[in-house]
């Protein structure tokens, strides 16, 4: 029985050769991975330490990891082929492996087959391995750096590269201000889900080199929740105007009680539909049980007319007082989120709900609560400086108007006029000039017949042309004026040093 | 395939072969115990290299030089170092001689180096002047005296024996002269059961006569048939990076060449070991050269051409210590495993 050929053994040298190529080959491609591995890992790793530094937020990082990884096998496929195929001692290896004291050698070189029967029958190849513990521990350790920059926190955000403007304290303003008014009834909620989303887009869409189109967009917005605040408040008036009506009824029910039946019953039904009416019309409850059942029995008449009348009286001031808090409630919200212009302003303050603050109000112990409502522009009218006296007095901000009247550039998300914007990116002040100022003609007479008699360190003096003459001026030429920084008779700074320095014993 | 490029037919290589043996044995069977160096001697007379055998007296450096004499039936002369001995006295000098016709003229009297092998006995203990005599002998087989340069006859063998003790009135060997000995061999002292063996065998020490000698024509032939070894590329580029390797100022220097060798082997070092190796493969019956060739005449052929420094004395290092590790470090084929890959040694 023939012995099994080992796995190392080749029935020629060429086969033998091929073999011992093909073993260095993958010891050489797996080398070169490693290799360019590592480049791969320390490269990426810190290509994404930077992109996330720079604010970076996206996931996609794996992506072209995947791609320098396969560029890395393919690099190395190339390396280990060309350093493979550079190689031309396969057969040498061979031969030395085999003992075969250079007989394979020559053979190939000189082509001699005389020597055939003294060749090994099989020739065995070297067993190649791979050397790279430092391979291993470098991939290791770019491995780690890898996963490093993709884990440690970023340290500084830098918002330079950020296109977007940084909106955060207008946004927050605006989403606060869709919110009261949606909790005030001044929109639907849906409204208010729609609102938000343009608030969104608005910041999302936003470029830092091009303000303009934000900011007005901001202001439109701002606009459209400003309507829907005014006619939310406009609804409260009407309100409180049903609710003055109610209170009159109730007044005159109340003088009414135990003198006129037919008055009162009158009086109630009157009530009661005005009642009906302000529930229907704005929304608000009826009132309580006890003054449905009250108007019920003054309208009923008979002999407890009288005193269903006062209770039915009585119960509608209860309800109109309940009525009027939430009204006021609702539009001292509204006031806060500077929600309401200035018409609407007065109009509640005629209505007795809001005052002008006062001294005692400003005061920092005061329990008195502040709002702040905008001031009313007079661009329109093409005041010099346009400034809104009421705004300002209550603490709104101002709108300025250009003297042609032409229209106000108030400032866009700081409470500018009403007056349009103006977005040519001309400022007021275009083609202004500074106003000429004629100096007073210099003393040349004086300067030509002067004498230089010394320095001094004050500033010049200018004498009138009557008081020219020139011992005054060298009289006091040593003595300063009171605005220079030295006075008084000039000494060197280091005289007391000099004196010691003279007064020492020898 | 080109005549040049033809391998030895193996009739032609196992005669030649076979006749080499046969000397080596014989030399074997006169003196007793030393097959390993028999067997350099062998391949340096085959590799017409001179031999510097070195070692201490009465361990049969002499009667091996004269044995191999015998053996080869080639002219033989013997020349005694001395202190006092002149360059005249190995050359040969012009005398004045009275011709037929009575007139009288300069002759020229050969002196022994005019042989085929010359036994120069304790060589360190002549004069620089005179061991400088040997330079143009042993490296261009010619002797020049007055202008007038004459041939030595061929093969000529400078066969050198000197003694590492006794260095009181002996001149060491300039590096130049050195580098023409292709091998320097040490001879050491018996081993027990060769001892035993030369008292019982040999009376007074005498070694028998060699049964069998080459002729001139047969040492022609080896001579021819040594030309025709094959060396190949790879070989050869073995060779000339090992002893490239030996210059402490080369790349491929090892730790140990650069911290104690001063000065590396010469080209005629590469050139002595590729002679040798192609000896070694006569021996062995092969019509090329192997590594293992290299491996074995590497040691012998470079262990006086490679000059140590002072801190190597100081520790105690040799030079075939250091060119041992050299042999060591330097892999035989040129296959690039400096990018990690290693070749395991064992798996043979």
């Amino acid at each position: 029985m023939e012995p099994k050929p080992q796995k190392e053994c080749f029935a020629s040298p060429e086969l033998a050769a091929a073999a011992l190529k093909s073993q260095y080959f993958r010891i050489a491609m797996l080398l070169f991975f490693l290799q360019y591995l590592t480049i791969l890992n320390f490269v990426a790793g810190a290509c994404f330490l930077i992109l996330r530094q720079t604010g970076y937020t996206g996931t996609g990082f794996w992506q072209p990891f995947l791609c320098g990884l396969a560029m890395a096998i393919w690099l190395a496929f190339a390396a280990a082929r060309r350093q493979t195929s550079e190689q031309r001692g396969w057969l040498a290896a061979i031969d030395a492996h085999n003992d075969s004291g250079g007989l394979l050698m020559a053979t190939e070189e000189t082509g001699d087959s005389g020597w055939h029967d003294r060749l090994p029958e099989q020739v065995k190849i070297p067993l190649l391995k791979p050397v790279a513990g430092g391979r291993y521990l470098s991939v290791g350790v770019s491995l780690l750096f890898l996963l490093l920059s993709l884990t440690i926190p970023v340290i500084g955000h830098d918002k330079r590269n950020d296109p977007r403007i940084e909106l955060q304290e207008l946004e927050r303003a605006a989403a606060e201000q869709i919110e009261i008014l949606a909790e005030e009834g001044g929109i639907s909620p849906e409204e208010a889900r729609q609102l938000s989303q343009s608030l969104e887009r608005i910041s999302l869409d936003s470029q830092r080199h091009d303000p303009a189109a934000t900011f007005e967009a901001l202001d439109q917005l701002q606009e459209k929740l400003k309507k829907q605040a005014g006619a939310s408040v406009v609804q409260t008036l009407s309100e409180q105007n049903s609710l003055d009506e109610l209170a009159e009824l109730a007044e005159k029910m109340s003088k009414a009680a135990g003198q006129n039946d037919s008055q009162i019953t009158e009086l109630a039904r009157a009530a009661s539909k005005s009642l009906e009416e302000a529930a229907g019309g704005a929304g608000v409850g009826s009132g309580s049980e006890k003054l449905q059942r009250a108007l019920e029995k003054a309208t009923a008449g008979g002999a407890e007319s009288a005193e269903a009348a006062r209770e039915a009286a009585e119960a509608l001031k209860e309800y109109i007082d309940a009525q009027q808090a939430k009204a006021a409630a609702a539009a001292q919200r509204l006031a806060n989120a500077r929600l309401i212009d200035r018409k609407t302003f007065e109009a509640l303050k005629k209505a007795g709900k809001i005052r002008p603050a006062t001294e005692a109000d400003l005061q920092p112990d005061s329990q008195s609560e502040l709002m702040m409502c905008e001031g009313e522009g007079s661009g329109e009218n093409g005041g010099e400086n346009g400034s809104g006296a009421d705004g300002s007095q209550n603490g709104g901000q101002t709108g300025s108007g250009s003297e042609n009247g032409s229209g106000a550039s108030g400032q866009a998300g700081r409470g500018g006029g009403h007056a349009p914007l103006n977005f040519n990116r001309k400022s007021s002040e275009h083609n202004v000039e500074f106003k000429n100022q004629v100096l007073p003609a210099p003393n040349e007479q004086a300067l030509e017949k002067s004498v230089a008699i010394g320095m001094s360190l004050s500033a010049p003096q200018t004498f009138s042309g009557s008081d020219n003459s020139a011992s005054q001026a060298g009289s006091t030429w040593q003595k300063t004026s009171e605005g220079s920084a030295e006075s008084g008779i000039i000494l060197p700074k280091h005289r007391s040093a000099v004196k010691k320095y003279f007064d020492h014993e020898q | 395939m080109t005549e040049a490029n033809k391998l030895l037919s193996q009739p032609e290589l196992a005669k030649a072969s076979a006749l080499a043996q046969k000397a080596l044995a014989e030399l074997d069977r006169v003196l007793i115990g030393r097959p390993a160096l028999h067997r350099l001697v062998m391949v340096g007379i085959l590799s017409r290299g001179h031999i510097l055998l070195e070692g201490l007296p009465g361990v049969g450096k002499t009667a091996l030089i004269k044995c191999l004499g015998q053996l080869l039936s080639l002219q033989f002369s013997r020349v005694q170092f001395t202190p006092d001995l002149m360059p005249g006295d190995i050359l040969g000098a012009h005398i004045l001689q009275q011709n037929n016709a009575g007139q009288r003229e300069m002759v020229f009297q050969p002196g022994p180096i005019f042989t085929n092998i010359l036994l120069a006995d304790e060589i360190n203990r002549a004069s620089p002047k005179t061991q400088s005599a040997l330079l143009e002998a042993m490296q261009e087989k010619s002797v020049t005296l007055l202008g007038t340069t004459r041939r030595l006859p061929l093969p000529f063998f400078v066969l050198a024996s000197q003694n590492p003790i006794e260095l009181e009135g002996t001149y060491p060997l300039p590096e130049a002269q050195l580098d023409r000995f292709l091998f320097k061999l040490e001879v050491s002292a018996a081993s027990t059961e060769t001892l035993r063996e030369i008292i019982s065998s040999r009376r007074h020490g005498e070694p028998p006569a060699p049964d069998f000698s080459l002729a001139a024509a047969e040492l022609s032939e080896l001579f021819r048939v040594m030309d025709a070894i094959y060396l190949p590329g790879p070989v050869a580029d073995y060779i000339a990076r090992l002893v490239h390797a030996t210059d402490p100022s080369s790349l491929t220097a090892t730790a140990q060449i650069k911290e104690f060798v001063q000065y590396g082997a010469s080209p005629r070092a590469a050139i002595a070991v590729a002679e040798s190796a192609r000896g070694v493969a006569l021996l062995a019956g092969r019509p090329s050269v192997g590594f293992e060739d290299v491996r074995e005449v590497f040691i012998p052929a470079l262990n006086h051409r490679v000059l140590l420094n002072y801190k190597a004395r100081f520790e105690g290092q040799t030079s075939a210590m250091i060119l041992s590790g050299l042999l060591n470090s330097v892999k035989e084929t040129d296959l690039d495993f400096s990018g990690g890959v290693a070749m395991s040694a064992g798996k043979k």
